[in-house]
Formats: structure tokens, C-alpha cells, sequence
């Protein structure tokens, strides 16, 4: 039973790392219109950002240094690529993206090479007891740090006037536009707040196999599975469908280990995520009008 | 979202509804432009010495093949699938099946790699164009991570992480690896020759029935789909079986440039088969111009050639270095990567429709002056 808990735990740290990227997707796919396959090399760019800063100075300056320069790259991305595609089908600016991940990608190995590099994280490797179940502290730190953001992104989304016009401008952007709401400021801030998201989940991503390396864009595509299953345009769903996919892997990593060379776990999210779409193909939480894009 | 649907495609040369005249001398300039085509792609094997450009030139036919078929789903069809390189690792597998352990000639494999992929496709294609757009191209990004897991996991098909050997091309007896030889003992072609015209002839049998299946009532019936769904609906195309034909023909074209591409290199391992690959695919509609086979086959070879291009060029720039380090650092490979990521990108902002509209250009601005600028 400890065992359960203590892996119900990872998969929930885990799940709350995906539910933070798989958000960042969909704030930028509500209030930009567009689905970012650059999302997972950003998410790598600020984990590295903060492990080359946290070298030279202490870990909360690191930090925040790193969540500028990312929001910045992030910001800059959109207005100089994708607010060219402004009104372009779903295709093209899909592609443009998948071209920029790519450019990304080849950006972090020419500036951090190919190898592989210590966490990221604020924390260490220990651990605590709560009676028979041991906890890592990068988990708790995770948990703690995840509900933190949460929190301060429901409060911006509900209570602040920047809040309420990024959702006016995910709802319906010509309506937006003529109540005198900016949307080019709008689309910037969705990337912006995409990337800060992205530093906070690349910092604890990097904390689960303890390492920062090339392959942490593509680790960070596991949040796709993630937002598929709760609904491309649902921020609720972004966060269960990422506990769901956490949860699984974890689980699965353990109880799965005997079948099919003990890898299971790792596409397991994928076929979940299969099964979902044949049944609700706009996800658990999603709005059917998505189904249209 | 309709602000998002695709700006219908406009229509091809010979099937617009334009006055007679017209629509002959286009006809028969298009003719002659493939007549040149074939003519310029049966000499290359004399002409190109080298052998890494000649090597280039051959992936970049069977790529071709592949891309025709993305081309099928994608510019014609309107659907974004990111399943290529699964569906081209099924012909691959379906090849080295049916080559090697059974023993079978390429006759009967590499048109079986299409049946099998097509097939493979026609079981997903019913869950998968349920979902439109953006939904299809992340639910078949999950086929590309299943498929990996299945090669990887399924080690007495796929020889697990060092590969198996694939199905070579004999014909006459003669494997094309080793050139084509007379009975006694002359070599008539080059390995590269040989291979080049095997491909090649490969290649124009799909680009002839993708070009006839594009003027076809089916063809047809995937660019309304594409364009308008809902009214191809209402005008009686039945659209969820219309996209899954277009998903299988795709699949199978995969699968055919699949089994090439494994039959060319020899030996495959279970990790190449990755999203990269579709990606590729993707790009070289995209970059040659969506639509138009021309396009498809124009972006292969780009594609293709870019990376050797950069490789070329490297030593010639100052910033390059030779080898690559953990530490990073500019090498060739990167920067070609670099490159193409920022080609994909480029294209889309200034010329959406491609390599293809890039070449007309010119060719419509010479044509609108031979006919009195009548246009």
C-alpha cells in the first residue's frame, strides 16, 4: 500500500510537470490560435537557461534571469515568425512551428553540445519519510510549486484586467478586438505566459531522470497526449489530462514492468490517448467546436 | 473556426473551366515540361559523376514517392498526418519479410510493402480522420512513438537495436547494389545507375497514378473535402470514406518508398523510423508546393540535397567546425538542420505555394508575352 502511495505520488509530481507544459499549449492555442510544436524545445531552452545561470549565481536569481530571456525568445518567436501567419490555415502555421522546433533544436546543441547535464532543480536527491512512505523532496517541491502557479494563474485569469482580456480574446477574437482589446498584445502575452510555464515545468522535468539534456524537447511532447486527453482548449483539462498521463507512466513503469521489455509505460500514454480520441475526439473536457479547427 | 479554413487551392491548369484554346496550350507545354523532365532524368546517370550526388539523387527518388503520397493526403485531401515513417516502416518490415526470409523476387515484395502499409493505414484510417486538423496530425504523432515501441519491442521481425537486413533488388539474378552486367561479365551499369533507373522508373509509375488519380472523380472528391467539407457533404461526397481512401493510398505510397529506401541502404535498425522522418515528408510537400506533383517530386529533391548543399559548402565558412563536441559548438550537420528548420519556415511566410510557383512564375510571365500579353 506505501508503494502505491509513494508511486501515486511521483505520478501525481510527474503529472503536475505535463499539466504546466500541456497549459502552456493551450493558453497559446486559445489566445493565438495556434498549436506550438516549438513548446517542448522552449521548455528544454529554459531548463538549460537556468542550469548554465545557476553556475554563476544563486538559484533564484538563476531563475528568474532564465524566465525573462525564455519569455523574451518566446515573444520574440511570435512577433517575428508567427504573427506573419496571421490568418493562414491550420496547416501552415502548424508547419511553421515544426520548422522553428526544429531550428530550436539545433540552436540548444550548438550552444550546449550533445551531452547530458546534473538538475536543474532547487533541490537535491533526498528524501522524507511520511510514515512507511518515502517522498522526494523534487517531488514535493514539484507539488508545492505546481499549486503555487496554479494559483497565481487562476487569480491572473479571473481577477486581473489582463486576465479577462486574454479570455476575451480566446473566446472570440473580433469581439475582443472591437471592445478595444489589443490582440497582437494579447497573442505576445499567450506566448509569454506559455514560456514562463515552460521554465517551471522544464526545471522539475529535468528532476525526473535527474538530467538536462537534448532529449528534454521531446520528453515534453508527452504533455501533447496530455492536453489531447483533457481537450485541446480546456486549461482544467490541460492539468487532469497531464495527472492522467503521469499517473500512467509512473503506474505503469512499476506494474507493467514484466510486459513487452518493460517499456511499456512509455507509449502507454499514447494509446490512452488513441483511445480517448475515438470515443470523444475533443478530449474529456475539451468544447466540441474544437473538433472543427 | 472558419477563419482558419484553408483559402480554396486554386485549380490546376488543364482542369479549370477555361475556354478551349486555352486549355490545349497549356496542356501541351505541360506535356512537353515532362517530356524534358524524362528526358533530363534518363540522362543524369551519364552526366553526374559523382558518387554522393548521385547517391543524394536516388534518396531523393524514392523519397519522391513518399512525398506523392503525402501530397495525396496532405494537398490534396487537406489532412495533416505525421504517420509516414510508420507507415513506411511497415513496407520496410512488409519488404524484409517477404525478400529475405521468404525469399521472394522485388516483384512480389515491393508491391506487397504498398498492400500491407495501405492496409495498415486502412485499420487506422477509420479512428484517425474522425478527428480533423490539428487533432489528426497529433493523434497519428502517436502512431510514430507506437511504432517505434512495436519495432523496437518485436525484435525477431526487426532484428532489435542493430536492425536486420533488408530485401535486395535482384533482377535477373543480378542484385543492383552491384551494377547491371552483360552474360559475359561487362559491367552496362553502375551500382548508382542501375539503382537511379530502377527508382526512377518506380517513381513515374506512381507520379502517372497520382496524376490521373488527382483529375479523377476521386481526386476530385478529396480536394472538396479539402477545401469545404460540409459542403462536399451536402454535394453527396461521402467524406469520412473519402479521407480514409486518401489515407490509405497515402499509407501505401509510404510503404512503397519505405521498402526502397531500406532495399537502397541495405540494413535498417528500428530507432531511424522516427517523427523526423514525417517531418521530412511534411516539408517537402510543403517547401515544393502543396497540391501539385510537381511539387511533391521538386521538394524531394530539395530535401534531399540541402543537407549535402551545407555539407559542401562548410569549409568555405569560418564559423564551422569539423566535428561535433558534447560541448556544442557550429558543426555542418547542425547548421544544415538549422537551415532547413528555417527553409520550412521562410517558404510558408513568402511563398506559400512553393518551389513550384517559384519556377512558373517566370515560365507564365514568357508565356503571357509570347501570346501578346493576352493574360
Amino acid at each position: 500500500m506505501s508503494l502505491f502511495l509513494q508511486l501515486g505520488f511521483q505520478g501525481i509530481a510527474l503529472g503536475m510537470v505535463y499539466g504546466l507544459i500541456g497549459l502552456g499549449f493551450v493558453i497559446m492555442f486559445k489566445g493565438s490560435h495556434t498549436f506550438n510544436f516549438a513548446h517542448g524545445e522552449i521548455v528544454a531552452i529554459g531548463a538549460y537557461s537556468v542550469l548554465a545561470l545557476m553556475a554563476v549565481m544563486p538559484w533564484g536569481l538563476a531563475f528568474v534571469i532564465a524566465v525573462i530571456t525564455t519569455v523574451v525568445l518566446a515573444v520574440l518567436i511570435e512577433a517575428v515568425f508567427l504573427r506573419r501567419m496571421v490568418g493562414k490555415s491550420v496547416t501552415t502555421v502548424v508547419l511553421a512551428t515544426l520548422g522553428i522546433s526544429i531550428m530550436l533544436h539545433q540552436a540548444i546543441l550548438m550552444i550546449w553540445g550533445v551531452g547530458t547535464h546534473g538538475s536543474a532543480g532547487p533541490v537535491g536527491s533526498g528524501t522524507v519519510n511520511v510514515g512507511s512512505v518515502v517522498l522526494p523532496w523534487s517531488g514535493i517541491a514539484t507539488i508545492g510549486t505546481s499549486v503555487v502557479v496554479l494559483a497565481g494563474l487562476a487569480y491572473f485569469f479571473q481577477k486581473t484586467p489582463y486576465g479577462l482580456a486574454l479570455r476575451a480574446t480566446a473566446s472570440h477574437q473580433e469581439a475582443a478586438l472591437a471592445q478595444g482589446i489589443d490582440v497582437r498584445r494579447m497573442f505576445a502575452l499567450s506566448w509569454g505566459l506559455a514560456a514562463f510555464l515552460a521554465v517551471v515545468a522544464g526545471v522539475f522535468l529535468a528532476s525526473f531522470p535527474r538530467v538536462v539534456s537534448p532529449s528534454l524537447g521531446v520528453v515534453a511532447l508527452l504533455a501533447i497526449p496530455a492536453i489531447v486527453i483533457g481537450g485541446m482548449d480546456s486549461l482544467v483539462g490541460a492539468i487532469v489530462g497531464g495527472l492522467i498521463v503521469g499517473l500512467i507512466q509512473v503506474m505503469g513503469s512499476y506494474y507493467l514492468s514484466d510486459i513487452g521489455g518493460g517499456r511499456l509505460h512509455e507509449v502507454l500514454p499514447y494509446i490512452v490517448m488513441f483511445a480517448v480520441l475515438v470515443v470523444r475526439p475533443y478530449g474529456l473536457f475539451g468544447s466540441k467546436s474544437i473538433e472543427r479547427v | 473556426m472558419t477563419t482558419t479554413l484553408e483559402p480554396p487551392a486554386p485549380i490546376d491548369d488543364d482542369t479549370a473551366g477555361a475556354p478551349a484554346p486555352v486549355v490545349r496550350t497549356k496542356k501541351r507545354s505541360t506535356r512537353v515540361w515532362v517530356a524534358v523532365w524524362v528526358a533530363a532524368m534518363l540522362v543524369v546517370p551519364w552526366v553526374v559523376q559523382s558518387d554522393l550526388w548521385m547517391g543524394v539523387g536516388i534518396f531523393a527518388l524514392i523519397a519522391a514517392v513518399g512525398a506523392l503520397g503525402m501530397q495525396v493526403i496532405t494537398g490534396f485531401a487537406g489532412q495533416i498526418s505525421m504517420g509516414h515513417a510508420v507507415f513506411m516502416a511497415i513496407g520496410a518490415y512488409t519488404s524484409a519479410w517477404l525478400g529475405v526470409d521468404e525469399g521472394l523476387p522485388v516483384w512480389v515484395w515491393l508491391p506487397a510493402a504498398a498492400v500491407v502499409a495501405g492496409l495498415a493505414g486502412g485499420v487506422v484510417a477509420p479512428a484517425a480522420v474522425r478527428i480533423r486538423g490539428l487533432y489528426l496530425a497529433v493523434a497519428t504523432l502517436a502512431l510514430i512513438f507506437i511504432g517505434t515501441y512495436v519495432w523496437e519491442t518485436w525484435t525477431s521481425m526487426s532484428g532489435g537495436v542493430n536492425g536486420r537486413t533488408a530485401a535486395a533488388v535482384e533482377i535477373n539474378g543480378q542484385d543492383l547494389l552491384d551494377g547491371y552486367w552483360s552474360a559475359d561479365g561487362e559491367e552496362i551499369l553502375t551500382s548508382f545507375q542501375a539503382w537511379w533507373y530502377f527508382a526512377l522508373a518506380v517513381l513515374l509509375v506512381v507520379t502517372v497514378l497520382t496524376w490521373n488519380l488527382k483529375r479523377s472523380r476521386l481526386g476530385r472528391a478529396f480536394m472538396a473535402v479539402r477545401d469545404r467539407d460540409i459542403a462536399a457533404g451536402v454535394a453527396g461526397i461521402p467524406v469520412t470514406r473519402t479521407k480514409v481512401v486518401a489515407f490509405v493510398i497515402s499509407s501505401a505510397l509510404a510503404g512503397v518508398s519505405g521498402a526502397l529506401l531500406v532495399s537502397y541502404m541495405g540494413y535498417f535498425t528500428p530507432s531511424q523510423w522516427t517523427m523526423m522522418v514525417s517531418v521530412d515528408f511534411i516539408a517537402m510537400v510543403v517547401i515544393g508546393g502543396m497540391g501539385t506533383i510537381a511539387g511533391a517530386i521538386l521538394g524531394a529533391f530539395f530535401i534531399k540535397a540541402m543537407p549535402e548543399m551545407v555539407n559542401v559548402l562548410s569549409p568555405y565558412l569560418p564559423f564551422v567546425s569539423k566535428d561535433a563536441s558534447a560541448d556544442g559548438g557550429v558543426t555542418a550537420p547542425l547548421l544544415s538542420q538549422f537551415l532547413y528548420g528555417f527553409v520550412i519556415v521562410l517558404v510558408l511566410i513568402f511563398e506559400p505555394k512553393g518551389l513550384v510557383a517559384l519556377f512558373k512564375r517566370p515560365i507564365d510571365w514568357i508565356r503571357a508575352r509570347i501570346s501578346g500579353g493576352s493574360k
